[in-house]
């Protein structure tokens, strides 16, 4: 019996490092099977697809369309702002960046703490109890961890550390042809 | 005479240099093995790294061994100034095997990878994201976090011994001092 490679909670959210590590890896063919077998569909924030389908960029960008296509990865409606969880949440994320990469605050951007934003808005909107994160961007993940247990959302997400995820998926799809 | 400014123009000394890295304390044979100089050629290579001081010799007596210089310097390049470090050689040295290397050294120079050097030391300490990077060095955030993922292999593969995990609890409490402000 193997280590489960998804944790069972019902969404899924990825960042931008985990899809480019796969791209880098020349494996998303692996991860496409991984998400597919297993029946999750990852989520990716608005900001995150822009981050990876960069206008007239001169290196080849990740198959995130396909992906899209294929229903594998889905694009989330955008951040709402209004929301008062969701603009604490981000404002939290905002001050776990500045310190942890030592840069004054007002030069982290809002859309710096996007994934935390769409995380929040899941929840706050209903239309998940419990998210995935797969980031490697630790601070950020500390800072939604932590605003969102002070709103009420205690427990309701967990990490899943990017890079170890792309080592067990291709350990796991690697030689299977 | 050569200058340590020109390894970094010429790939095949850049080479050599990632290649005594990487052996440790190799002897002229052991590097000239899988590299595609004639041994002569490695011989008179070894002897200009070792005259400006990026390789040094670490016997007394034949066979010699050299061991790549942890070299830590600054200078001035094409009216440009940068830090060269072992990191810095090693990712100039796979240029030819790595795509995005290539590119990014097209784009930005050997001293846009040396600054992209500084920021994968953060980013692999966690304490940089490729967003912050791409801001400052007005590049699209897919081709700093490229950047940064490769590099992060390099300097994980020759600094094995960087701290990579976070400290939560200091970060939490670095948070709330800033919170209680």
């Amino acid at each position: 019996m193997s280590a489960q490679l998804f944790p069972s909670v019902e969404s899924h959210i990825i960042d931008a490092n985990l899809f480019i590590r796969f791209e880098r890896h020349d494996t998303v063919d692996l991860l496409e099977r991984a998400v597919t077998e297993h029946d999750v569909v990852l989520l990716l924030p608005t900001r995150v697809y822009e981050e990876l389908t960069p206008d007239s960029y001169p290196y080849g960008t990740p198959p995130v369309e396909a992906a899209i296509d294929a229903g594998w990865v889905q694009i989330l409606e955008e951040v709402d702002y209004s929301n008062s969880v969701v603009s604490a949440t981000m404002d939290m994320v905002r001050q776990y960046i500045s310190v942890a990469t030592d840069r004054p605050e007002h030069t982290i951007e809002q859309a710096d703490a996007e994934v935390g934003g769409a995380v929040a808005t899941l929840l706050e909107h209903g239309q998940t109890e419990s998210i995935a994160i797969y980031t490697n961007d630790i601070p950020a993940f500390r800072g939604i961890e932590r605003a969102l247990s002070q709103h009420g959302h205690e427990d309701s997400v967990q990490l899943v550390k990017a890079f170890d995820f792309v080592e067990s998926v291709e350990a796991r799809y690697q030689f299977q042809g | 005479m050569l200058a340590v400014s020109d390894v970094i123009q010429n790939n095949r000394l850049a080479r050599l240099y990632a290649r005594a890295f990487e052996l440790d304390s190799p002897t002229v044979e052991e590097l000239a093995v899988g590299l595609e100089s004639s041994t002569t050629t490695v011989y008179e290579d070894v002897k200009h790294l070792v005259d400006i001081g990026l390789l040094e010799r670490v016997t007394e007596t034949q066979p010699h061994r050299y061991r790549a210089s942890r070299v830590d310097l600054t200078i001035q390049a094409d009216g440009e100034t940068f830090r060269i470090t072992p990191i810095l050689l090693v990712a100039l040295a796979e240029r030819q095997t790595n795509e995005n290397i290539n590119l990014y050294l097209d784009r930005h120079g050997v001293s846009g990878l040396a600054t992209a050097i500084e920021y994968a030391r953060a980013y692999t300490q966690s304490k940089m994201n490729a967003r912050i990077m791409a801001r400052e060095q007005e590049i699209p955030v897919l081709e700093a976090e490229t950047i940064l993922q490769e590099l992060q292999e390099i300097i994980l593969d020759a600094e094995p011994d960087i701290s990579t995990s976070l400290d939560i609890d200091e970060l939490d409490a670095a948070v709330d001092d800033r919170l209680d402000e």
